[in-house]
C-alpha cells in the first residue's frame, strides 16, 4: 500500500514541471503542492526503510537467540561427566533463569522493550531455554523420558512467552512442538490436546495487534494457517477416517470465513493467508474426500451415520461460503455476462464434487450395506475423481474464455488449478491400478510445473499479480519436490558428498549457494528485468543433487528429470528477458532449504559436540554484535540528520 | 489494574511455573534417587546418537519376556476370542534371583499396590503360545560423549562384561536409572580404567609392531643388496 502511495506521489510530482508549463495552476498553488507532496513522500520512503530496518534486525536477532540456544543445548549434550551432579542441577536452573531475569529486565525496566527486535530476540530465547533446562535436568537425573508431556509442558510455555513478548517466533515455536506432539501420540490420550493449543495460539496469530506492522501479522496467520493443517493431518491419520470428512472442510470453510471478515480486500492474495489457505483448502479437502478409498472403509455403522451427518455439516458450510461470496459479488459489483461465466466457473467444481460425493457415497452404502454382497458399484470407484477433473477443466476453459477478467478474479482461480493440479496423481493412481510411488511422483512434478505454466499463460494474458502469484506457487513447488527428491531424505551420491573426506567439495557448493543469492539481490539493485545470468547456472546445481536419484534406479529420477528440465526452461526464461524479484526469491528459496539440508548433514555424529556448541555460540554472539554495530550506526546516521 | 501490572504479574507467573516445573522434575529425581528401593537388572547395550540430546548408552535389558503358564486367567484377558492380541500397556512386577539380579515376575493389567514389590511401567508387544513380550522403559543412559563411544568400543562383542542397571523404583512405579555398572564398577570409572589399560597395550603393541617392521624392512633391504652383489 505504501508502495503504491509512492508511486502515485512520485507521478505527481513528475507532472508538476508540465502543469506549470501549461498554466492551468497558479505558480504560488504549484509550490505549495509540490512542497506539502515532496516532504510527504520522504516521510513515507523514510518510515518504510525504517519498518524494513526493523524487520532485518528482528530476523538477525532470532537468528542469534536460534544460534546461541543451539549452543546451549549443544553444550548440554556433551553429557559433562566431570561436573558433579549438583553443579549441573544448578547449571540447568541458570539456563532457565537468565533469560527470565534478561526477559523481566528488558521488558519492564529497559527503555528499548517495545523494539521488535529485542522482543522476538529474547521470546525466542526464553521459550527455548525452557525446553533445554528441563531436558537437561532429565538428562542428568537418568529420569526417563516422557516426550509428549514435555514437548506439551514447553509448547505451553512457548504460547505464553509470545503473548508475554508479543513475538512472532516463539508463537512459531510453540505451534511447531503442538504439531510434532500430536504427531506422537497413537489414537487416544494427548491426541485431542492439539485443539486447545491451536485455540490458545488462534487469538495472538489471526487478530493480531493493531500496533504490530501487517507484514508480521500476516506471517502469524501463515504461521498458524501452517500448524492447523499440519495438525489436523496427523490427527486425522492418528484417528478415525471419517474426522477427515469432518474436520478438514469445517476447519477450512472456518478459516475462509475469518478471512472475509478480517482481512482487507484491497491487498495481494499473499497476505490473505486465511482466505486463501481457507479457499484453498476447502476445495483441496473436497477433492481427497472424493477418494474412494476413504468411503470404502464405511460401513453402514455409526462411523457411517456419523460420515453423513458431518458430510451434511461440511455442505452447509461450503454454501455458506459460496453464499457470502455470492452475495459479495452481487452486492460491490456489476454482473455483466463474464463475471456470471466466472462466478459459475468457481462454483462449478464444488458443485460436481458434492454431487460426485453424494454419488459415490450411494454407491458404498450399496456396497458396504451387507458384507455378504460382493463388492459391486452403482457407478465405477473413480467416478467422482473423473467428474471432478472434468469439473477443473470446464472451469479452466470458461476462464480462458474470458481472459480480460482473469486478473481481477482472484478468489475462483486459485480453487480452480488447484482443483486440477490436486486430482491429478490420484486419477492416475486410482485408476490405472499403478503402485502409488511409481506414478505419483512425475504426477506431483508435472502437477507443479503446470501450476508454473498456468501462471505464465495468466501472465500473457495480462493477469496480473494473481498470475505472478501462481507463477511463483508453480517455481516454490518444484524446488521443493526437486528437493524431496534429492537431497534430505536420499542416500547414496549426497550422502557421500558431506563426509569429512569431500567437505572442500561441500565447502564450495554451500559457498555457491550463499553466493547465489546476493548475487541475484545485486543484480537487481543494478537493475530491473535484464537478462540474468544468476538464473542460468542454477540448474547445473540442481543436477548435482539430482544425479543421487540416478544412481538410486528409482521412478523417482524421472520426476527428477521433469524438474531439471523445467529448471533449465526458467533459466533460459531468465537469460532471455530476466526474470521477476519474487520468481527469483522463490527458486533462492531452495538454494537456501539446500544450505539447511547440507548444514544438517554437516551436523551429524562425526561432529562432537563441543565444537558445535562454539560453533553456533561463536555464531549468535557475532550475530548479535552485528545487529548492534549496525543499530548504532544507524542511529548516528538519523542523529546527522 | 493499568497493563503494565497485568503484564508484570503475568511474567511472573509464568516464571514461577517454569521454575515449579525444574524444582517438580528436581525433586522427584531426588525422592527417587534418596529414597525408593533400587533394583538390578542385567542389560545389554550399545552407543545410539541423538542430535539434541547428545551419545547415551542403549540398554536393552536381558529378560523382556513372563511366562504365563501359571496364569491362565492372565492369558484370557489378554486374548480377546474375536480380536486376539492387541499391544497394551500394562505394569510388570521384578523379583530378585540368587545372584541378587532382578527379573520380570509377574505382569499387571491395573497398576499394582506398592506393597506388591516394586514395579514398572511396561508394554505389551505380542504374545507367543505362553510368554508375553515386554517393552521395558528403561533404553537410555546418557554418558558423555567421548566416553560414550568409548564403551561401546570396549563393550562390543564382549559378552562376558554384562553390565548391571541399578534403577530406583517408586512407590507408583516411576523410576530412574540410579547408575550403570560394568564389572562391579561404574561405567564411567571402568571405561576410563580399561582406556588406559587398553592404550598402553596399544602403545606396547604398536611400539612392537615398528619394531618388528623396521626389521623385516633391514632384512628386505639386505636381501635386495645381496641378490645385486650377487
Amino acid at each position: 500500500m505504501k508502495r503504491q502511495r509512492e508511486d502515485h506521489l512520485r507521478w505527481f510530482l513528475s507532472e508538476i514541471p508540465a502543469l506549470r508549463e501549461s498554466d492551468t495552476v497558479s505558480a504560488d498553488t504549484l509550490a505549495i503542492l509540490e512542497a506539502r507532496y515532496r516532504a510527504e513522500l520522504e516521510a513515507d520512503s523514510s518510515s518504510r526503510t525504517r519498518g524494513s530496518r526493523k524487520l532485518v534486525f528482528a530476523l538477525i536477532s532470532v537468528i542469534a537467540s536460534l544460534f546461541i540456544a543451539g549452543g546451549v543445548i549443544s553444550f548440554i549434550a556433551w553429557n559433562w561427566h566431570v561436573i558433579p551432579i549438583g553443579a549441573k542441577s544448578v547449571l540447568a536452573i541458570l539456563v532457565l533463569l537468565i533469560p527470565q531475569v534478561a526477559g523481566g529486565c528488558f521488558l519492564f525496566l529497559s527503555r528499548k522493550a517495545a523494539t521488535l527486535p529485542g522482543r522476538e530476540g529474547i521470546g525466542i530465547l526464553h521459550a527455548i531455554l525452557f525446553g533445554a533446562a528441563m531436558a537437561f535436568l532429565g538428562q542428568i537425573w537418568q529420569i526417563p523420558q516422557d516426550l509428549p508431556f514435555f514437548l506439551l509442558l514447553w509448547a505451553l510455555s512457548s504460547l505464553a512467552c509470545a503473548y508475554l513478548y508479543r513475538s512472532v517466533s516463539a508463537l512459531t515455536l510453540g505451534l511447531l512442538l503442538a504439531v510434532i506432539m500430536t504427531g506422537l501420540q497413537d489414537s487416544s490420550g494427548m491426541i485431542y490436546l492439539l485443539f486447545p493449543l491451536l485455540a490458545a495460539a488462534a487469538p495472538f496469530a489471526v487478530f493480531g495487534r493493531k500496533t504490530d506492522s501487517p507484514a508480521r501479522n500476516v506471517y502469524a496467520n501463515w504461521i498458524f494457517v501452517a500448524a492447523t493443517v499440519a495438525g489436523l493431518f496427523i490427527f486425522v491419520h492418528r484417528t478415525e477416517v471419517f474426522y477427515a470428512i469432518a474436520l478438514f472442510p469445517e476447519v477450512f470453510a472456518a478459516l475462509a470465513l475469518a478471512g472475509r471478515l478480517l482481512e482487507k480486500e484491497d491487498i495481494p492474495n499473499s497476505r490473505k493467508p486465511l482466505r486463501l489457505s481457507g479457499s484453498i483448502g476447502l476445495c483441496v479437502s473436497l477433492c481427497v474426500i472424493t477418494q474412494t478409498n476413504l468411503w470404502d472403509n464405511l460401513y453402514f455403522s455409526h462411523s457411517f451415520s456419523f460420515g453423513i451427518g458431518f458430510s451434511l455439516l461440511s455442505l452447509f458450510f461450503v454454501l455458506l461460503v459460496a453464499a457470502v461470496g455470492g452475495i459479495q459479488l452481487f452486492r460491490e459489483r456489476r454482473m455483466d455476462s463474464s463475471e456470471i461465466l466466472i462466478l459459475i466457473a468457481g462454483i462449478l467444481p464444488v458443485v460436481l464434487l458434492w454431487i460426485a460425493t453424494t454419488a459415490h457415497l450411494g454407491a458404498s452404502l450399496e456396497s458396504s450395506w451387507d458384507y455378504r454382497i460382493p463388492q459391486t458399484y452403482l457407478i465405477p470407484p473413480y467416478f467422482p475423481i473423473y467428474l471432478l477433473a472434468f469439473g477443473a477443466l470446464s472451469a479452466g476453459v470458461i476462464l480462458h474464455m474470458t481472459p480480460e477478467k482473469m486478473g481481477t478474479n482472484k478468489k475462483l482461480l486459485p480453487s480452480c488449478l488447484l482443483l486440477l493440479a490436486a486430482g491429478m496423481p490420484f486419477i492416475i493412481c486410482r485408476d490405472l491400478s499403478f503402485p502409488f510411488t511409481f506414478l505419483c511422483f512425475p504426477a506431483i512434478a508435472f502437477a507443479c510445473t503446470s501450476v508454473y505454466w498456468t501462471g505464465v499463460a495468466l501472465d500473457v494474458r495480462g493477469g496480473g499479480k494473481t498470475a505472478r502469484n501462481v507463477r511463483t506457487l508453480g517455481i516454490l513447488a518444484v524446488s521443493l519436490s526437486v528437493l524431496f527428491f534429492t537431497t534430505p531424505f536420499s542416500e547414496g551420491l549426497t550422502r557421500d558428498l558431506y563426509d569429512r573426506e569431500n567437505l572442500p567439495f561441500a565447502s564450495i557448493m554451500l559457498l555457491i549457494f550463499i553466493a547465489l543469492p546476493l548475487l541475484a539481490a545485486w543484480r537487481y539493485r543494478k537493475s530491473e528485468r535484464r537478462p540474468n545470468f544468476v538464473s542460468a547456472f542454477y540448474p547445473l546445481f540442481m543436477g548435482i543433487f539430482a544425479v543421487d536419484g540416478l544412481f538410486q534406479q528409482q521412478p523417482r529420477e524421472l520426476a527428477v528429470w521433469c524438474d531439471l528440465i523445467f529448471m533449465g526452461l526458467i533459466a533460459f526464461e531468465g537469460f532471455r528477458i530476466g526474470i521477476s524479484r519474487k520468481s527469483l526469491i522463490a527458486v533462492n528459496a531452495s538454494g537456501i532449504l539446500l544450505i539447511s539440508g547440507i548444514l544438517a548433514r554437516f551436523f551429524d555424529e562425526s561432529t562432537t559436540f563441543l565444537l558445535k556448541a562454539a560453533v553456533l555460540t561463536a555464531c549468535g554472539i557475532g550475530l548479535f554484535a552485528v545487529n548492534a554495530v549496525l543499530a548504532g550506526s544507524y542511529r548516528k546516521e538519523a542523529r546527522n540528520g | 489494574m493499568d497493563k503494565r501490572a497485568l503484564r508484570i504479574i503475568l511474567f511472573s507467573l509464568l516464571c514461577a511455573c517454569q521454575f515449579a516445573v525444574l524444582v517438580w522434575i528436581l525433586g522427584s529425581a531426588l525422592s527417587l534417587r534418596f529414597f525408593a528401593p533400587v533394583i538390578r537388572v542385567e542389560c545389554r547395550l550399545y552407543d545410539p546418537y541423538d542430535p539434541l540430546e547428545g551419545r547415551y548408552l542403549h540398554l536393552q535389558p536381558t529378560k523382556e519376556e513372563i511366562l504365563l503358564t501359571n496364569d491362565r486367567k492372565l492369558s484370557e484377558q489378554l486374548v480377546d476370542p474375536s480380536n486376539g492380541f492387541r499391544p497394551r500397556n500394562a505394569w510388570v512386577r521384578y523379583a530378585p534371583d540368587s545372584n541378587g539380579l532382578w527379573k520380570p515376575d509377574c505382569l499387571f493389567l491395573k497398576r499394582p499396590e506398592a506393597s506388591d514389590g516394586p514395579f514398572v511401567p511396561c508394554f505389551l508387544k505380542e504374545i507367543d503360545s505362553d510368554r508375553v513380550l515386554l517393552v521395558l522403559p528403561f533404553d537410555r543412559y546418557y554418558l558423555q560423549e567421548d566416553l560414550a563411544l568409548k564403551a561401546e568400543e570396549l563393550l562390543h562383542g564382549h559378552f562376558d562384561f554384562m553390565p548391571v542397571m541399578e534403577i530406583s523404583v517408586g512407590r507408583k512405579g516411576n523410576w530412574a536409572i540410579k547408575s550403570l555398572l560394568v564389572a562391579g564398577k561404574p561405567v564411567e570409572n571402568w571405561v576410563k580404567e580399561e582406556g588406559k589399560t587398553n592404550n598402553r597395550a596399544g602403545q606396547i603393541q604398536s611400539a612392537s609392531h615398528s619394531q618388528s617392521s623396521i626389521i623385516m624392512k633391514t632384512m628386505l633391504i639386505l636381501s635386495y643388496i645381496l641378490k645385486i652383489f650377487s
